[in-house]
């Protein structure tokens, strides 16, 4: 059954979201997507026939990516809280001709349109609003409708299984932000993996903790409602520790990054049988440490934890590993729980130095295939060819290379070792390094720059430190521009002025040394200094 | 009591938002450190932990919404209500 189907068979009284203490059916929010879609359905998507939708966290939102699909159409979010500048980057290059805008994204819709400037004519839809204020006025290039029509007999139009389901965004190691397509194939893929492995019931109520810019963010919307369960969104604030929040919403599904966990287990809340109501617990988008999911264990004792793992260019997740008792719990290395097994739809294999394919226990970057890895990147040949390779020893299928240096033990459970590139993971957001450096070099007028992930703990960090090779000058105009250029989560937390930076034996920036002397700074209770 | 407890407070919140050698920026009562862009996560619990250790008292996660402690006044009335219960449980 196709995903927009999945839905409509629980056109009903039943709840299907509960936002801000109200809660709305499946045949309000079904109707309501139907009514958008009709709008859309007419609207001149663009080249790529893709819905831009410029919401948070709102009825708007959810409703408008369904009623993109609706239309047969896929989506790319566009994140309020980015700089402008930004999002009209993503906007133009994904080549959407429709912006879907809740409430909460007018007050930054005005930026949007500036910075995407008259020359690019789009169809700007309120989803719930009629009004835009000034703004018609001050851009007459580009229409502004209601989001509220009659539903056409056409609709759902069918979505085409290679078309574009949505379009996500992610950090680029050049200073451009990769757009990943991914299609309705591999979405419904996912979403068969989902009810195979992790079903939920109409009876869920299911946390939607991510922003629509982070894959996971489809999961908790497609594969609640596929289930014709309830979604409860989690307010930014409430996230940084959702404990009462998951008593009082009685939640049985979570679903989050486990720096969530850890931030609950420093505000002391997975106390033992906190959340009595989960039945499902998942983690993503970082390693979960062993003592996370240990307190979480006892905090939710009639839970199943699973730790999933996924890029964002395999749909969300491929593979799982589900931790308690019986279920190898000795199994964790370095601290961490493992990667677990690829579904067994999908496959996988280790590529060692020199592009040999490890057969059997052993250690290589984890390669990934199937029906849920995606085809390349947008409009980006180079980087498509780069990352998605032929393996003939592995099979015929292009092969997607993860970064992530992998083990293989002899049971057949994948264990993450280390990125074996320059992506790194801060907070669970998936960042490219360069691009935070092409930011500061060019902010800074110095060409020495190296950004590393400090403090990390475990495959993941809190934050970025960066370290600049010039004459120590006012650093506030660098966090300036970085806040302008990159989303809250890639600006460094600090600045390091440096008269050398080491180098490797490769005569590249040896970033190890420079996490080394963070640390040996932090032991000795020295304040951040020049070297 | 609770009006030096506020004023404790702002002057812990200011110190730690301090740039380096910079201002301290002027907070409302109510500004979300949060959303207002003050604070990331990681920082947001470096600085309950300080304000813990400052004014010895313990900011009660479990049965608190993180949304009401984002704020100095939040967190003085979050903290006012911990006070209270302290010194009643130690009442003989």
């Amino acid at each position: 059954m196709q995903l927009p189907a999945r839905i409509l068979q629980h056109r009903g009284d039943r709840p299907a979201l509960d936002l801000d203490g109200r809660l709305r059916c499946y045949a309000e929010v079904i109707d309501t997507a139907f009514a958008l879609a009709a709008v859309l359905d007419v609207a001149d998507s663009g080249p790529t026939g893709l819905v831009a939708i410029l919401a948070h966290k709102s009825f708007s939102a959810y409703v408008a990516a369904l009623a993109a699909h609706l239309a047969g159409k896929g989506y790319v979010p566009l994140n309020i809280k980015f700089p402008p500048q930004r999002l009209a980057s993503m906007l133009c290059r994904s080549g959407a001709g429709v912006v879907v805008v809740g409430s909460e994204g007018l007050g930054v819709l005005g930026s949007l349109l500036e910075a995407v400037g008259p020359e690019r004519q789009l169809t700007v839809v309120g989803a719930e609003t009629e009004s835009f204020g000034g703004l018609p006025g001050a851009h007459p290039t580009h229409r502004f409708l209601s989001g509220r029509a009659s539903a056409a007999a056409t609709l759902p139009r069918p979505c085409r299984p290679d078309a574009t389901a949505y379009l996500l965004f992610t950090s680029g190691s050049t200073g451009q932000p990769k757009g990943v397509p991914v299609s309705f194939a591999n979405l419904d893929a996912y979403l068969s993996n989902v009810a195979r492995h992790f079903p939920l019931e109409p009876t869920d109520r299911a946390s939607q903790s991510f922003d629509m810019t982070f894959d996971l963010s489809v999961h908790d919307l497609f594969a609640t409602w596929s289930a014709g369960a309830c979604l409860c969104p989690v307010g930014d604030t409430t996230l940084v520790n959702p404990a009462r929040f998951i008593r009082d919403q009685r939640l049985t599904a979570w679903f989050s990054v486990p720096s969530v966990a850890m931030f609950m287990a420093r505000g002391r809340s997975l106390q033992p049988q906190a959340f009595p109501s989960l039945r499902l617990s998942l983690f993503c988008g970082e390693p979960l440490p062993v003592a996370t999911a240990e307190a979480w264990c006892r905090a939710a004792p009639n839970s199943r934890l699973i730790s999933l793992y996924g890029p964002t260019e395999t749909t969300i997740a491929i593979a799982q590993h589900q931790w308690g008792p019986g279920n190898g719990r000795d199994s964790g290395r370095n601290g961490l729980v493992p990667i677990g097994r690829v579904f067994p739809t999908q496959r996988y294999c280790l590529l060692a130095a020199g592009r040999q394919v490890v057969s059997g226990p052993g250690r290589g970057e984890l390669c990934l295939s199937g029906s849920q890895v995606t085809s390349g990147y947008l409009n980006a040949l180079d980087k498509t060819s780069a990352q998605f390779v032929h393996l003939p020893e592995a099979g015929p299928d292009p092969w997607y290379r993860t970064g992530d240096l992998v083990e293989e033990d002899d049971r057949g459970v994948l264990h993450f070792i280390g990125r074996i590139d320059l992506q790194v993971k801060v907070n669970g957001y998936r960042i490219e390094l360069g691009e935070v450096e092409s930011v500061l070099r060019e902010a800074s007028g110095y060409d020495g720059v190296a950004a590393v992930p400090w403090p990390a703990a475990g495959g993941t960090a809190a934050g970025l430190v960066a370290f600049i090779l010039g004459e120590a000058s006012d650093d506030r105009p660098l966090f300036t521009a970085c806040r302008k250029a990159l989303p809250d989560y890639m600006v460094p937390t600090r600045i390091i002025w440096t008269r050398t930076l080491p180098l490797n034996a490769n005569g590249k920036v040896d970033r190890n040394a420079l996490i080394g002397e963070l640390d040996r700074q932090q032991k000795q209770g020295e304040p951040p200094h020049e070297r | 009591m609770s009006g030096d407890l506020g004023g404790r407070l702002r002057d812990i919140v200011e110190h730690f938002l301090a740039e380096p050698g910079g201002h301290a920026p002027r907070l409302g009562e109510e500004d979300n450190l949060l959303e207002g862009g003050h604070l990331d996560s990681t920082r947001f619990f470096e600085l309950i932990a300080l304000i813990e250790n400052e004014l010895g008292l313990c900011v009660d996660f479990f049965e608190a919404d993180p949304a009401d402690l984002v704020s100095i006044a939040g967190l003085t009335r979050h903290l006012n209500e911990v006070s209270h219960d302290r010194a009643r449980l130690q009442r003989p």
